[in-house]
């Protein structure tokens, strides 16, 4: 199968240019699978962790925002189903003042259905409408065929349709 | 408004929210955690003092993982201190790999070198087809879908056919009304990812209709606890939304209702991952339907850390196996006790048969087992057989007809014949050859159709095509 990704960025670069490029689009996209700011900073940094490590790696890849996107993805969607980080966080953070994104309320409300949906069909929502990518690049990033992507994006648009009582785009 | 135009609002929306977000700063590896921010070193006096206190301190952070106090249990991979993701701003943040501060302190930790964090591991199913809430006249329908490759998928029970590549397919029998089907992906013997579409099956010559609502138009959703949850106890609150007017039940107990649209139920649990299914009921006819699954208890893990998964043995009958496991699990490893290298490392020789071995190895607390992982090694070099199929050609006219394929294929491997009238799957032998005679049922006279051939170990696929002359 021969997938095809657009580099986002000509390689190598270094990590401290790559992390500030990055950084807010990996919270913002943590964010809408997860639902919690403190809990999508996390993630993310751990994803940069992880990502830093194995940069000697990474930076020759075209892709490395794609390999981090499906660590952070893979990460915030753990926690959507585990719900043990935000235990962990609550913890450490004790009686920090939590950090909150300042979102109007249909776009509260809309996020909230994407976390709802089925994790891939919420991968999928998530990278077309936060980060405008095409079905190639959220195949790549979602590991699977474009095919499978494109059914996960049409499903959860329908899905998220019928929930918010909007017209289905085809 | 269309979904189209809702969704890149709430796009930019969230961009422009996050947009005010500072990027917290890199400190050697550097990145701190949220309320963690820590400066960089102003000179590097202050970086050589630094490393003083990091040298006294890493007896106390190799016991409990560096980043432990900034991520917690996340993170205890990273655990062991490692001059490249030294601390505290000692390395530099631009080029965190050739710090000169790095390569001239004398810092040889004795520390071990730390494991490199994998991508985590996500196991995911997907039914690709038929849509939910699919609705057909006839008694069956193909399901088909995605996994990760090293699942099985089993369907309403059933095992699915699948290919190397994760696509797996089954034929599910329907009953009138609404059918759930809920396919299942288990790595060894554990669950490990679940996909449910509704099929609503109607009889063409059924006299009587049931109600038929659409899938949305009832609803049960199970709020509390989380898919996944871990939880302790003989029981659980179950707490969840449904449509008024619907009879919920949870693992076949009635939920009682706390307010308009809100239920909750006590549930049992057993120790180790439980099911649970809430059912919403108009009369006696099921219209919603959600499910997650809690662990009881503590998770347990086994891991198999070498071989690799698919690695060849080219000398010898046996395989040295090691792995890691949760203190206090008794591990077996296809059978064979294991011994234990520390209390969490174990290893083990085990015997292999000519050709692909699978290797289990599976954690016990006490009797029940708690924790499984599996890989694949082949004793052996693995012989690549072509795919080839070739048609032999049987009888157009005969009822029912029949054609023969004969060929090579992945030696021992899965072929599968399938057309619009009949399938057949058959194993090549040892040496990849293999013969198939699939009979074609209810063919139309005249018609025309496609016969697929495929070796499912390579994925690849032959068409033929078939005519019924009778």
């Amino acid at each position: 199968m021969n997938r095809v990704i657009t580099p986002m960025r000509a390689a190598p670069e270094t990590f401290e240019a790559f992390y500030r490029r990055e950084y807010r689009a990996i919270v913002a996209m943590a964010f809408a699978l997860c639902g919690s700011l403190s809990v999508a900073e996390e993630v993310a940094q751990e994803a940069f962790i992880v990502a830093h490590r194995r940069w000697a790696e990474l930076r020759d890849m075209e892709i490395p925002g794609a390999w981090v996107r499906r660590v952070a993805s893979n990460k915030a969607v753990s926690f959507v189903r585990r719900r043990r980080a935000e235990a962990r966080a609550m913890t450490r953070l004790g009686g920090r003042r939590q950090p909150v994104v300042e979102l109007d309320v249909p776009d509260r409300e809309f996020w909230r259905e994407v976390r709802r949906l089925p994790d891939q069909q919420a991968r999928a929502i998530a990278l077309h409408y936060l980060e405008d990518r095409p079905v190639d690049e959220i195949a790549e990033i979602l590991d699977c065929a474009p095919s499978t992507a494109r059914v996960h994006l049409h499903r959860g648009r329908r899905t998220l349709a019928e929930r918010l009582a909007l017209e289905v785009t085809t | 408004m269309t979904i189209d135009d809702r969704a890149r609002k709430a796009g930019r929306g969230l961009r422009k929210a996050v947009d005010a977000l500072a990027v917290p700063p890199i400190a050697g590896a550097g990145i701190v955690a949220p309320g963690r921010r820590v400066p960089f070193m102003a000179t590097m006096a202050q970086a050589a003092a630094a490393l003083v206190v990091i040298v006294l301190a890493v007896g106390y952070f190799s016991a409990g993982g560096f980043f432990a106090p900034f991520f917690g249990e996340a993170l205890t991979p990273v655990g062991t201190l490692d001059t490249t993701v030294t601390t505290v701003g000692v390395v530099s943040a631009t080029e965190p790999e050739t710090s000169t501060t790095t390569s001239t302190t004398p810092v040889q930790p004795a520390v071990e070198k730390p494991v490199v964090p994998e991508v985590p591991r996500v196991y995911e199913v997907a039914i690709l087809g038929p849509d939910d809430g699919f609705e057909t006249e006839a008694d069956a329908v193909l399901v088909h879908g995605e996994a990760t490759p090293d699942l099985h998928v089993t369907v309403n029970g059933r095992v699915a056919m699948r290919d190397g590549e994760g696509h797996w397919q089954i034929e599910v029998k329907l009953e009138k009304g609404w059918n759930t089907i809920v396919a299942k992906g288990f790595l060894g013997d554990v669950k490990a990812a679940k996909a449910a579409i509704q099929v609503l099956h109607e009889p063409p010559a059924s006299a009587t209709t049931l109600p038929k609502p659409p899938p949305t138009e009832y609803g049960v959703h199970i709020t509390n606890p989380a898919d996944g949850a871990h939880v302790d106890g003989g029981s659980v609150t179950v707490k969840g939304e449904a449509t008024p007017g619907l009879t919920v039940k949870v693992n076949g107990m009635v939920a009682t209702w706390t307010d308009t649209g809100h239920w909750k139920v006590s549930v049992p649990l057993v120790p180790g991952w439980n099911g649970i299914t809430a059912k919403g009921y108009l009369g006696d006819t099921k219209v919603a339907y959600d499910a997650i699954e809690v662990l009881n208890g503590e998770p347990q893990v086994v891991r198999i850390t070498s071989p690799a998964d698919g690695a060849q043995v080219l000398e010898g009958s046996t395989v040295l196996v090691t792995g890691e496991a949760t203190a206090g699990l008794t591990v077996l490893v296809n059978g064979h006790g294991v011994d234990w290298v520390d209390g969490t490392h174990w290893a083990v020789v085990v015997p292999l048969d000519a050709g692909w071995n699978a290797i289990r190895a599976k954690g016990y607390q006490g009797e029940t087992k708690v924790a499984i992982d599996t890989i694949e090694v082949h004793r052996g070099e693995i012989v690549v057989v072509p795919f080839t199929v070739t048609q032999m050609y049987g009888s157009c006219s005969e009822d029912p007809p029949y054609e023969t394929f004969f060929g090579t294929a992945t030696p021992n491997g899965k072929v599968w014949v399938q057309s619009p009238y009949g399938e057949r799957t058959v194993y090549a032998d040892a040496d990849g050859h293999f013969e198939v005679t699939i009979h074609f049922e209810g063919v139309p006279s005249g018609k025309t159709f496609e016969v697929s051939v495929k070796d499912y170990d390579k994925h690849e696929y032959r068409y033929f095509p078939f005519t019924y002359t009778g």
